[in-house]
């Protein structure tokens, strides 16, 4: 458990580190100094109109948070919620909330995003909401499958027979014990929204270069990935310690301790 | 149990594989390796949805399928295969002799009850082609005369006849035949289209070669394929990739855009509707830079391209003292952090372009870093829809790219831009001596006089600045050494022209 | 085509004509949208459903071999496959791949001839891009059964794990694999736009985007039926295989 917190600990230390650490204004372009190298002028080296890369990674790491934060939450609050109360309620309830999660399942987050786009209009904020609506489906399967597992056992069927409230049964005793379960769901697929609005970018939504995040950082340099790989290998080396840190802060560490031990 | 399953999942695999195989094989044949004797294959963003005249004109004849009765030449002058003579015979009336020289890619003569067929056919399914002269009405004489008589008045008929609706055409059994130096061979819309030299263009074609058109959808893909030696032309490189491939030892050509790079600023509302402020911003924003950031191109001097005798002969300069005292006899004084600010607010400018046209945002990166040196805050926004937020108003300077004088003639994009009511005019920009000038202008006979009014008014509007005049742009296409003597001109308008491949 | 009734009765028409077979043409390109469909779904589909069901039959040993040793070889290898695919972009793979078999070794070439190399890179993509999270499912699954009574029991009688899983267990981690690889079914009708794009080919996808940016909505309007019929035919399969192998449906 210990380690969690050391984990947790740094990633709030980077998160303000990413909001408080001065840096040049990514505004600023220098037509003189274009593709250089790690300096200490430039820690990561400038791009191809001269901008601090360092600066774009910093200024492009707070909208992603914001992206991956937003997305992540709609879909871990709505999805457990529609799901603990579609296995419980069973019924109509269930079948118009399956049908939800068949839906946005089905409708490639993508083509969603172009379809909000143009009915909308679009933006950052925008395309965490539709991520996260988007992934709705996984999390609401998960949590009804959860849910229903954990309906079939003696405490819950007991509660129910001495007529506690729904709410009561399923925050204070369903929730918490399918949250586990879903939080390693969570850890192993949230960094994935930053890729999922990379992506964006290539079928020509959010593609907006002055305005950068680490998916349109991604976007923008792939053309040089072969000349000047540093451009491309810097948001890959950020998004990848964000996935790393999603795995590790919500891993399946408790069931070692409990129960498989004779395995290991 | 477990064995037959994985048997199963193993079957299902080999199954799809063949399936697939024999899926693509299907599908294939799309178009052949580029050798020698194959045919040319051009790596572009789009191909035509059909052949239909009404809808895919521009396409079509930026395909190297379709012509105007007009075209412009390299040098920008209108030249014309059908037309041997035009004359005008009073206000509304002009008299073409044509030439008699061009077929359809049937092999059937073009004559004048032809061409009169298929301009009275788009005048009256095109609205697009009644925005010069309302609606005009062509009449065969004979074989070899045609009557053109217009609803309102104009002086340059030639550059009505090359309006990129205007295009020359026969519809055989439901299918449309051109008169261009290629034909359509087969058409798979958003995917490709292939081409055959059409045999009665002129007596070259034995030596064209066929082309086929490709679309990509990510430039960074068409470059691999360009590397790859699969396609022979590849149109559309952003800068960088121009300097990449000229790196590596590739033939890349800057050819003349004919399109303009320049800004539209808003008059009506915001900080720049004080013309001190958009005389400032003018001053700041440096035009060496930009051609250096592109790797190619000419500072503007007006609204025009360079080779055309009607461009502007504007000087722009770059000069930050001369803007702050501007700044300050605007009321802008700047605050502790260094910013300009008036009555406690700051000035900010908002910015706006649109991806497509992948120089635009590099322009505006540009600009966003000199305001920032200069003072002056600014808030960058890159659009789909560029035009939705013209009219929504909400912006300061928007970066825009437009041929403006795809019909070699200056008036049509005056009148759109500066007129009041014109189409392009969206901060509804009004001056009377533009409106005097560009009135003259609708009366004048194209020569000197009409050169000289077109100049003296990109002149006010570069005092007025109701667009700020930025790039006349050069754009860059990657040759194969197969296709390496071509040369494209006049922008997207002519991507293929007659000459590729000899 | 009665564009006077009111806007229902417009639809239920149209869904009429949709089940007859006749889809109506675009509004922007005047073709017939059934034929462009099925021109294009081929592409969409083999790159889809064959990619997975690669990228499953991989994850399934995989996924097993893992879930055996703990922060053994296989399982960080599938941890490493997850993040290997949530930070490095498919796009920047595909250029690497182009470079190297098209433009360094020259013996692939991607964008001309029958288009074959394309399909397969972006089968072989797809299969790598699933392999990651399928395995894990997999591993999950069989860590669930190690914990059960009968396997502990097994195993404390002196049976190998390897033997009693692979013998005994195998039920629960195939279904539960079954159903995250029709999940991803679900989404081939226009999931695979990034490798559309980046290999040019012309798959259901590309179609979607160029015709939401010409405002087609005709198009997009056939999409939706299509795909919900898609997802109904998706879960009917689902329930059969699930029946099959004697498993509820959990995710």
């Amino acid at each position: 458990m210990k380690k969690k917190y050391i984990l947790w600990g740094i990633f709030l230390l980077f998160v303000l580190f990413l909001f408080l650490v001065p840096h040049q204004n990514v505004k600023l372009t220098d037509l003189l100094n274009t593709y250089q190298g790690c300096s200490g002028e430039h820690w990561l080296g400038t791009d191809n109109l001269g901008r601090d890369l360092f600066a774009l990674m910093v200024t492009g790491g707070q909208r992603t948070l914001i992206v991956v934060f937003l997305a992540t939450a709609i879909s871990f609050t709505g999805g457990t919620l529609l799901g603990m109360i579609g296995a419980y309620e069973g019924g109509l309830a269930k079948t118009v909330i399956q049908f939800i999660a068949d839906f946005v399942t089905v409708i490639p987050s993508l083509i969603m995003a172009l379809i909000f786009s143009a009915l909308f209009g679009f933006s950052a904020p925008m395309a965490g909401v539709i991520f996260g609506i988007g992934n709705l489906g996984q999390y609401i399967n998960l949590s009804d499958g959860l849910t229903a597992g954990i309906k079939e056992k003696d405490f819950i069927s007991a509660e129910i027979t001495i007529g506690l409230q729904k709410r009561t049964i399923l925050f204070l005793h369903v929730f918490p014990n399918i949250v586990r379960q879903l939080l390693v769901y969570l850890g192993n697929n949230a960094s994935s929204v930053v890729l999922q609005y990379a992506g964006l970018a290539f079928i020509g939504l959010g593609t907006d270069v002055t305005n950068p995040d680490w998916g349109t950082l991604l976007y923008q340099y792939r053309v040089y990935i072969l000349t000047y790989p540093r451009l491309v290998i810097c948001p890959i080396i950020a998004v990848c310690l964000l996935a790393l840190f999603f795995h590790f802060a919500f891993d399946d560490s408790r069931i070692k301790e409990t129960e498989l031990t004779i395995y290991d | 149990m477990k064995k037959r399953l994985v048997l199963l999942l193993t079957g299902i695999i080999a199954l799809a594989m063949i399936l697939a195989g024999c899926g693509g094989s299907d599908n294939g044949g799309a178009s052949e390796e580029a050798t020698a004797d194959g045919p040319i294959v051009i790596g572009c963003s789009y191909v035509a949805g059909n052949t239909n005249p009404v809808d895919s004109a521009w396409d079509l004849t930026s395909h190297g399928i379709s012509e105007g009765i007009y075209m412009q030449d390299a040098e920008g002058n209108l030249v014309s295969r059908f037309v041997s003579k035009l004359e005008r015979k009073d206000d509304l009336t002009w008299k073409a002799e044509l030439t008699n020289a061009v077929k359809f890619s049937d092999g059937s003569d073009c004559d004048a009850k032809a061409l009169a067929d298929c301009m009275n056919y788009l005048q009256k399914n095109n609205e697009m082609a009644n925005g010069t002269a309302g609606v005009v009405k062509f009449t065969a004489e004979d074989d070899g005369t045609l009557t053109i008589v217009t609803e309102r008045p104009t002086p340059v008929m030639d550059s009505l006849l090359a309006e990129w609706c205007n295009v020359v055409f026969k519809e055989v059994d439901g299918d449309f035949i051109y008169t261009g130096p290629y034909m359509v061979k087969k058409l798979d819309s958003e995917v490709s289209l292939e081409m055959e030299p059409n045999p009665y263009y002129d007596d070259r074609a034995e030596q064209r070669s066929d082309v086929t058109l490709k679309v990509f959808s990510d430039a960074a893909a068409m470059q691999q394929a360009f590397e790859a030696k699969e396609i022979d032309l590849m149109f559309g490189l952003t800068p960088e990739v121009a300097e990449t491939l000229k790196g590596e030892g590739f033939t890349v050509k800057d050819f003349d855009a004919g399109y303009q790079y320049f800004g539209f600023t808003n008059v009506k509302k915001g900080p720049m509707a004080d013309v001190n402020v958009r005389k400032a911003i003018n001053l700041i924003l440096n035009r060496e830079d930009m051609v250096t950031a592109l790797k190619a191109g000419r500072v503007a001097n007006g609204i025009f391209a360079q080779y055309y005798s009607f461009a502007g002969d504007v000087e722009e300069k770059t000069d930050a003292a001369e803007a702050a005292k501007l700044l300050e006899g605007a009321g802008y004084s700047k605050n502790a952090d260094g910013i300009y600010e008036k009555d406690g607010k700051k000035l900010s400018i908002h910015m706006v372009t649109y991806s497509a046209r992948a120089d635009l945002p590099i322009l505006m990166q540009l600009s966003a870093s000199e305001l920032t040196e200069a003072g002056i805050e600014s808030k960058t926004d890159i659009v789909d829809d560029i035009n939705a937020s013209l009219e929504g108003g909400d912006y300061d300077l928007v970066f825009y790219a437009q041929h403006t004088a795809p019909s070699g003639e200056p008036s049509a994009f005056l009148n759109m831009a500066l007129a009041e009511g014109g189409s392009r005019n969206y901060a509804g920009y009004n001056n009377d001596k533009i409106n005097d000038l560009l009135k003259k202008m609708g009366e004048t006979e194209p020569g000197a006089d009409r050169d000289q009014l077109s100049k003296d008014i990109q002149k006010i509007v570069a005092e007025e600045l109701p667009i700020i005049y930025m790039v006349d742009p050069q754009w860059h296409v990657a040759l194969s050494e197969r296709v390496a003597n071509y040369e494209p001109y006049c922008g997207d308008y002519y991507t293929v022209n007659a000459e590729l491949g000899l | 085509m009665g564009l006077d009734d009111p806007l229902p009765i417009q639809y239920v028409e149209w869904i009429g004509n949709f089940l007859r077979g006749d889809w109506g043409v675009s509004l922007v390109s005047g073709e017939n949208i059934r034929e462009r469909f099925l021109a294009k779904m081929p592409y969409s589909f083999s790159i889809g459903i064959i990619g997975i069901l690669m990228g499953a039959f991989f994850a399934f040993f995989l996924g097993y071999r893992a879930a055996l040793n703990r922060s053994g070889l296989c399982d960080r290898l599938t941890t490493a496959m997850t993040i290997f695919c949530q930070s490095i972009p498919m796009f920047i793979v595909s250029i690497l791949i182009i470079n190297a078999f098209g433009v360094r070794l020259g013996i692939a070439s991607f964008f001309t001839g029958d288009g074959r190399y394309s399909i397969i890179a972006a089968i072989l993509l797809t299969a790598i891009y699933s392999l990651g999270g399928l395995s894990r499912v997999v591993r999950s699954a069989f860590r669930e059964e190690m914990g059960k009574s009968y396997v502990k029991f097994m195993v404390s009688r002196g049976f190998e794990p390897k033997t009693v899983l692979w013998k005994h267990a195998y039920k629960p981690p195939l279904a539960s694999l079954v159903s995250a690889v029709i999940t991803r079914f679900a989404g081939v009708f226009g999931g695979s736009t990034v490798l559309e794009f980046a290999f040019a080919i012309p798959g259901l996808s590309t179609m979607l985007v160029s015709a939401m940016d010409s405002r087609d909505y005709s198009i997009l309007q056939t999409y939706i039926l299509v795909v919900v019929i898609w997802m109904f035919f998706v879960h009917m399969i689902l329930n059969l295989v699930l029946q099959m192998l004697g498993a509820r449906r959990d995710a």
